[in-house]
């Protein structure tokens, strides 16, 4: 390899080093006691990585790094999309720590090392990369759910995650390693071209790929596999657990995306026993969560159940090739903006543990209407209510749906997104329309920092379901760029 | 003047975003009720004067408006673009003008109120969504306006939240709304399935063409439960009676005038598929006959003078649906139109008259009739128009309730030619509800306005302000005029039928209706419809000017056992209680709570152990609780891969 092609191979995957750098600065200065730098450090760090990898980043796919990694195509979108979820929640979390007396500023190298281990893990282009990059972001995320050393729901959190989080990466790992058994080659490049050989060994091929499947249906809590991640957000600090559930997701999504398309998984030409599966799973997921969700008194753990009914939605959009990914891309930004925010909010009114009690909620929109406004553009948008963005994603995953011939499924998901809305207008009703005789106790600060996250994930929502092209447009320019998965999609 | 077009669409818009955001961003602007009150009048009144502009020049080529490309997905092309037609500029008017009237009424009706920048924001921003569901060219755009209307519905509903049955009466209308709008979402689906495209012309032109066989059934069939939620039909229209309880221009405005006739006009808007499927005609026809007799019933025993007005309503928008049953859809059009003038003036009547007895505050229920009695002699203004608006909607020749309604019998009376049919049966029940509709509207008016005063005479009710008695007097003068748009086809032979030579280009009519009709057929109707408007108003006038309030116990007798099941509204609200909420709730429970317990994580239970036994127990429970995730898991990973392998 001649070093010519080597400085280019390095100038594709900069934004990967940038965060590497931003993360181990940020060590560095912590063990220095410079603190008070920290949070902007990592949060504009996040933000010009996300923004070289979309401002300069190569239009058309090439596979940089001895076919480790990919660039171009999709790619600096979706580093885009997962550095802004990093930016986001950054916002809320030094106020955050500070309300619980928490001083760890290692969670901000960690938290732009887990959006490096996301970034990695969705362009990855080898399925050793795509495995280095989801254990980079589990371990940064085991981490977060144990934040709080002395709180036993935080160790709690901490341990079970861990736990099952090694379980399922297991499964993962033996999934990639019959993978390679079959083929020889871990290349997704090269194992697009041996389909032919994989269909071969049908009964291995199976127990490969349903073993990744279930690896990655863990990360992205998918029926049956979610039951960790109520607990897990409750003990987790709240705008982290915001991160948790859309970040991580979006990564798993994406990488889980990459391989359907490029391994052909549910291609109907080819094979329909995983595409079941993976309906069936959406359609589990789409209905317990939206039940069990509506079940919920605390605020934190409905909205962990509200995040397994959208990974379904999400997992509706993956059945359905091509057109339900540029969907679910779609879906993912927009769902990351909408949690951010309800998590993020909702950690702004954190004190005591019943701050998550839906009942305390009570009056918000009297005493302090502006948050209780912005928790109710979250919740509609959550809910799928026209004119927000929520609809919008929702709109396009059911769209790509109905367009591949899975009515039935998708008016599954509708009726299933009906049932959903009950529970956040719930919400929305006890804060509007209930009031109590005493003003409701939550004590919502409204630091700049914070207020301002807010203020922009609000005015985000809005603006996209108006406009959803500013966002639609590029992610269908960045789908016709990329070749690799145009062309695996090609019969 | 096409430039000025899509102002109709934007004022509201930003009448609503100038009124909300600045009352509730400015505590000063908040304050000054004047200039709330003139921005959000002016941003209805304008799109009026526009619309009727437009409506006076058209020249009969319809004009689409396209305000911007919305999403583009493939071949599939969704923008924010408007039709300007015959059927749109009507109903357009009919929104904005009645809208303005009802806007400069509520700037006397809420004067001092707390909302007061607020209740103007949603009015604004309800006028916005509903022309978008006028004038949307396609399914999308009226289906955010059908969402938009049931939003602000639910908000006005629930504006004085204070009072949880009113925040209750709001859930219950967004509930039934969410069912009807279950069955749009579905119509739409099997439209884009079918046809691959939203837009009502493609759709209307596919029914042309013969593409879409029996699938146009389904379609009007779901579109037509669809209207049912919002036009509050049998079996979803228990929602509209409580939805009273909002302010009463929100009654007048969106209850009564126009957001309840927009699943009549979505109807008028599609009559190519309506009239390719003669089975859900029939169907509608039959649910439009039962609505409009057991609401009228249920009218005659109610005491709160909105609750009359409310099961009117129904039982009106009953009529209408009739005549779409019977493929006369401008005569639903036109009964749509003199509805909205004389209703809108019975309730704005009634929000005068209750703004009157909560001013005294010396009875209990301001809205009890009851207690009312004599206030023609306080309120000549209100009583008037009142009286003359009960005419019109009594069918008293020449106003303009006689026109709209006896042409919906008509239709009934002439679909086919057998003496025996079903919509002669409907024909029947249709001209039964008119005589009660006379009675219950003569009765409501007499108990009000006339007899002696029923309640203590210490003090004196008024006369409301201008700016609610000139909106009264306007609405009157057109419920007395508005018919003379569709004089009946016997004279000239339908020349001078106005509205029917209008909407020609846009509606077909079902032609047996005219091919049946005959001069002897039609003189009959017209003397019978006579006859029955004016013996019932002049019996039941009567009957309560002789015996006042003790009638009402004749009437009890007359109707004997019937009576109590229409005090009790046909005891719908209890069936409904019984045989769809308690079991749904009773199996939801119970199935959830089997789930809670044995699938769930039990962590449901666990967490909040977790706290209380630290330590210990602690690990133990976390140990148990973990192998038992695991199970679920392995169980996932084992099911999975039998499938896979074995399946």
């Amino acid at each position: 390899m001649d070093l010519h092609l080597l400085g280019s191979d390095t100038l594709a995957i900069a934004p990967l080093l940038l965060l590497l750098g931003v993360g181990l600065l940020i060590m560095l200065l912590d063990s220095f006691r410079v603190h008070a730098s920290i949070p902007w450090l990592a949060g504009l760090g996040m933000l010009s990585a996300g923004a070289w990898a979309w401002l300069a980043g190569p239009s058309q796919s090439q596979v940089v790094f001895s076919g480790m990694m990919e660039a171009g195509g999709i790619s600096p979108l979706v580093t885009l999309f997962l550095c802004l979820a990093g930016v986001f929640t950054v916002l809320f979390v030094p106020d955050y720590l500070a309300r619980h007396d928490n001083k760890v500023n290692d969670v901000y190298a960690l938290l732009v090392f887990a959006v490096l281990g996301m970034v990695l893990m969705a362009n990855a282009h080898n399925l050793l990369m795509t495995f280095i990059g989801l254990e980079t972001m589990s371990m940064c995320l085991y981490i977060f759910a144990a934040l709080f050393k002395t709180d036993t729901r935080s160790n709690e959190a901490g341990l079970k995650y861990f736990l099952l989080g090694s379980f399922a990466s297991a499964f993962l790992l033996f999934g990639i390693a019959l993978v390679y058994g079959i083929t020889g080659t871990l290349d997704l490049g090269e194992l697009s071209t041996k389909i032919t050989l994989l269909q071969e060994n049908k009964a291995l091929f199976y127990v490969a790929s349903g073993l990744m499947l279930v690896g990655f249906l863990f990360k992205v809590a998918a029926f049956p596999f979610h039951n960790w991640t109520p607990d897990v957000y409750q003990g987790t600090p709240t705008p982290l657990a915001g991160f948790m559930a859309t970040g991580s997701k979006m990564a798993a999504f994406v990488s889980l995306g990459i391989i359907i398309e490029k391994l052909e998984l549910v291609s109907p030409a080819v094979d329909n026993r995983l595409a079941t599966v993976l309906a069936l799973t959406a359609f589990l997921t789409m209905v317990y969560g939206n039940l069990v969700a509506a079940r919920q008194t605390n605020l934190k753990r409905m909205l962990a159940y509200s995040s397994i009914a959208h990974s379904g939605y999400v997992l509706l959009g993956l059945c359905a090739p091509v057109f339900g990914f540029q969907a679910i891309l779609f879906y993912m930004f927009i769902y990351t903006l909408m949690n951010i925010g309800a998590f993020g909010l909702l950690g702004m009114a954190e004190q005591r543990m019943e701050d998550t009690d839906i009942e305390s909620w009570k009056g918000l929109g009297k005493s302090s209407p502006y948050m209780a406004g912005a928790m109710a553009v979250f919740l509609f948008s959550l809910a799928g209510i026209p004119p927000l963005a929520g609809f919008m994603s929702k709109y396009q995953v059911f769209l790509s749906a109905i367009r591949e011939d899975l009515v039935v499924l998708a008016t599954i998901g509708i009726l299933t997104s009906v049932v959903g809305a009950f529970y956040y207008l719930r919400v929305i009703f006890l804060m509007f329309f209930q009031t109590t005789e005493q003003p409701s106790t939550l004590n919502l600060r409204q630091k700049m920092a914070p207020a301002t996250g807010i203020a922009v994930l609000v005015l985000l929502i809005i603006l996209l379901g108006v406009f959803p092209s500013l966002i639609l447009d590029p992610i269908r320019a960045a789908f016709s760029s990329d070749l690799v998965i145009e062309m695996a999609s090609q019969p | 003047m096409e430039a000025l077009l899509p102002l109709v669409i934007l004022l509201p818009l930003l009448g609503s975003a100038l009124v909300g955001l600045g009352g509730f961003l400015a505590p000063g602007f908040r304050k000054n009720e004047s200039l709330v009150g003139l921005i959000a009048t002016a941003m209805v009144a304008i799109p009026f004067f526009i619309i009727a502009a437009a409506f006076f020049q058209f020249d009969g080529t319809p004009i689409q408006i396209s305000l911007f490309s919305w999403m583009q997905a493939g071949d599939l092309n969704i923008s924010f673009s408007y039709e300007i037609d015959q059927l749109s500029l009507l109903m357009g008017m009919i929104v904005t003008g009645v809208g303005s009237l009802i806007h400069i009424y509520s700037i006397g009706y809420m004067h001092g109120d707390g909302g007061y920048y607020k209740f103007f924001g949603y009015l604004n921003l309800f006028i916005f969504a509903m022309n978008n569901l006028i004038f949307g060219d396609n399914f999308v755009v009226m289906f955010l306006g059908w969402e938009g209307v049931g939003l602000c519905s639910y908000l006005l509903i629930g504006f004085w939240y204070k009072d949880m049955p009113k925040a209750i009466a709001a859930q219950k209308a967004f509930i039934a709304n969410r069912i009807g709008d279950f069955a749009m979402i579905i119509a739409m689906i099997m439209v884009f399935n079918l046809i691959g495209s939203l837009n009502f012309s493609d759709l209307n032109a596919a029914v042309a063409d013969g593409s879409l066989g029996d699938n146009a059934m389904w379609i009007s069939l779901l579109i037509f439960i669809a209207a049912t939620g919002k036009s509050a039909q049998i079996p979803l229209f228990v929602w509209l009676p409580d939805a009273m309880a909002g302010p009463t221009p929100v009654s007048a405005l969106i209850h009564a005038a126009t957001m309840v006739t927009s699943g009549i006009y979505l109807v008028a808007r599609l009559n190519p598929v309506f009239s390719a499927s003669p089975e859900v005609m029939t169907i509608i026809v039959i649910v439009a006959a039962l609505t409009a007799v057991v609401a009228a019933l249920i009218a005659i025993a109610q005491n709160d003078i909105k609750k009359v007005l409310a099961y009117s309503t129904v039982s009106q928008l009953g009529f209408m649906f009739m005549a779409l049953g019977a493929g006369a859809y401008t005569a639903a059009i036109f009964h749509v139109m003199t509805h909205a003038f004389f209703k809108a003036c019975l309730f704005l009547g009634s929000g005068s008259v209750i703004h009157a007895m909560e001013h005294m505050h010396t009875v209990e229920d301001p809205q009890d009739i009851r207690t009312m009695g004599g206030l023609r002699k306080y309120m000549p203004a209100t009583s008037t128009t009142f009286w003359i608006s009960t005419l019109a909607i009594s069918g008293i020749i020449p106003l303009a309730g006689f026109f709209s309604k006896d042409e919906i019998l008509t239709s009934l009376f002439l679909f086919d030619e057998s003496a025996f049919s079903i919509y002669k049966i409907v024909w029947f029940v249709a001209t039964l509800t008119a005589v009660l509709t006379a009675v219950y509207m003569t009765r409501l008016t007499m108990l009000t306005f006339e007899g002696k005063e029923r309640f203590p005479d210490t003090k004196h009710p008024h006369e409301s302000p201008a700016s609610m008695t000139i909106p009264l007097w306007i609405l009157a003068a057109l419920a007395v005029v508005g018919g003379f748009l569709g004089l009946p086809y016997l004279i000239g032979h339908g020349e001078f039928h106005l509205l029917n030579h209008w909407l020609e280009p846009v509606i077909t009519n079902n032609p047996a209706i005219e091919e049946n009709a005959s001069f002897g057929k039609e003189i009959f109707l017209i003397l019978l419809s006579t006859l029955l408007a004016i013996g019932a108003v002049f019996f039941t006038r009567n009957l309560y000017r002789k015996h006042g309030l003790a009638a009402d116990a004749k009437v009890k007798k007359a109707f004997g056992g019937l009576f109590r099941v229409m005090e009790g509204k046909f005891f719908l609200d209890e069936l409904y209680n019984a045989i769809l909420i308690k079991p749904f709730m009773s199996i939801g429970n119970r199935a959830l709570s089997w789930f809670d317990n044995n699938i769930v994580d039990g962590a449901v239970n666990g967490s909040g152990t977790v706290v209380a036994n630290i330590g210990e127990s602690f690990r133990k429970l976390q140990s148990g609780l973990i192998s038992n995730y695991l199970l679920i898991i392995t169980t996932g990973v084992v099911a999975m891969l039998g499938y896979l392998i074995f399946g």
